[in-house]
């Protein structure tokens, strides 16, 4: 009953994030959500490479990996046109300004939240 | 700041004001010499008038320790040239002086720009002079850089802290919803919950008493396993390992890895019964590049038999140490004991890799 209603039925998603156990987290909620993960990445220069090389439909993008910032992956992938959500416990008001229009995950969050990050970003 | 338009400056047409003559009638207006002594011995404060035009009309010694600049080298000067180049680009000096008229005071709160090029803070304000001739404004601050500094830095851990609360509720969210999960009952869960938060607990106490720069590996085993010693006297951990100083992910994921193994052990392991023991040991090897090696090898329990199926503790293990320290790890449910070992970069475990 739970998947049926999210539309995201075998979405493929890159999951970008550096703690472990949150992406743990995500990886369970996104497969409860029927979606499939490709990748989970924890580092920058993988992610960087991965998010353009790996085929998906979405992106998933922890905004501070081991404290580097992940905007240029996001950067790289709004260049090539591919979906993208940020995950941050952080205040949001310092996402570069061509980045504004990316849907924000709030962590900690609701699986309903991810799911309507992920909608607002494929649509 | 505020609302400030720039564009309506209006003002008698006075240009005939050279810096020459502001400085004569500056001089001549020195009247009452006890006043001059009191600005002068002001030494925290640059004190400071500028006539309608925005040129220096007069400057104490405070302003001259604190700019760099002397009275006789300023004064008939715009009081533009110790703001920043930025800011006067974009007109603020002129926008302080309208608001001071307008407002009756403007807050100074900038860099400013000493003689010698170097900047600091200036915070202070400017008012205007009623009647003034040829004093049209009034300007006083004063250095307040170490305070502004301050602020930035703490701006800056109120930022990074919010980040660290909103990650370890995210990890707490994540623990509760896997234990939830994995646990066959409720009693379970809620004691297994409990001490993998406690023990999440007990690593950041670790990292504070360090302020967060990492902590001694071979503390972070003995503290780990404290509890798990036992009361029947035979010692029930055997540790061997060189001086490691972790990394604090390294930290964190290890001691999540070290807590995992110690209550797998007291629950089918080598800590189920009164006499196993468990074995811990590691190792920097001199490989180009390095590698960390670290063992858990449990002997003496009950036998052991592998799992029918992979727990939310083998998974932490496994797919957590992988992700935080890019680590190998190895669980080999041996009948005569647990063996577990984990093999990572050495700069993923500590700095400059050892």
């Amino acid at each position: 009953m739970e998947s049926a209603n999210t539309e995201l039925g075998g979405c493929r998603v890159l999951v970008v994030e550096d703690e472990s156990r949150i992406a743990m987290l995500i990886r369970d909620t996104l497969e409860d959500m029927g979606c499939e993960v490709v990748a989970t990445i924890a580092r920058f220069d993988e992610a960087l490479e991965k998010a353009t090389s790996l085929a998906f439909d979405v992106a998933l993008l922890d905004v501070n990996l081991n404290g580097q910032s992940s905007y240029p992956i996001a950067a790289a992938l709004a260049e090539l046109g591919r979906a993208f959500v940020f995950a941050t416990g952080y205040d949001t008001s310092n996402v570069p300004e061509a980045l504004h229009d990316a849907p924000v995950l709030q962590k900690p969050f609701r699986r309903r939240d991810l799911e309507r990050a992920l909608r607002a970003a494929l649509r | 700041m505020g609302s400030c338009n720039i564009g309506s400056r209006d003002r008698p047409d006075d240009s005939s004001t050279s810096g020459r003559n502001a400085k004569t009638s500056a001089r001549q207006r020195v009247e009452p010499l006890r006043l001059q002594h009191i600005l002068d011995s002001i030494k925290d404060y640059a004190i400071i008038t500028l006539d309608r035009d925005g040129r220096v009309a007069s400057w104490n010694r405070g302003a001259e320790r604190l700019l760099g600049y002397t009275e006789d080298e300023i004064l008939g000067q715009p009081g533009n040239i110790f703001f920043t180049p930025e800011d006067r680009k974009s007109g603020a000096p002129e926008c302080e002086m309208q608001l001071a008229r307008e407002e009756g005071r403007a807050t100074n709160e900038r860099w400013h720009v000493r003689k010698d090029g170097s900047r600091f803070w200036g915070s202070g304000l400017m008012l205007p002079v009623s009647d003034g001739e040829p004093d049209a404004y009034l300007k006083i601050f004063r250095d307040n850089t170490e305070a502004r500094r301050a602020a930035e830095r703490q701006a800056l851990l109120i930022d990074e802290l919010n980040h660290r609360v909103k990650n370890t509720l995210a990890i707490v969210q994540s623990m509760a919803m896997q234990t939830l999960r994995s646990c066959p009952s409720t009693a379970d869960a809620r004691e297994a919950l409990e001490s993998r938060l406690v023990s999440l607990a007990k690593a950041h106490d670790i990292l504070t008493s360090g302020k967060w720069r990492g902590g001694d590996l071979a503390e972070l085993v003995t503290g780990s396993l404290d509890a798990y010693a036992g009361e029947s006297g035979s010692p029930r951990f055997r540790v061997q390992g060189a001086s490691v100083r972790l990394r604090p992910k390294a930290l964190l994921a290890l001691s999540m890895a070290l807590h995992e193994l110690a209550t797998n052990a007291v629950k089918y392991g080598a800590l189920r019964n009164e006499t196993g023991q468990v074995e811990i040991g590691w190792e920097l090897d001199d490989g180009e590049p390095r590698r960390f090696r670290f063992h858990w090898k449990e002997r003496g329990g009950p036998p052991v038999e592998p799992p029918r199926k992979r727990g939310f503790g083998s998974r932490l293990v496994e797919e957590g140490l992988g992700q935080d320290i890019a680590a190998h790890v190895h669980l080999n449910f041996a009948s005569e004991g647990l063996e577990c070992t984990i093999e990572a970069p050495a700069e993923e475990i500590t700095e400059r890799g050892g």
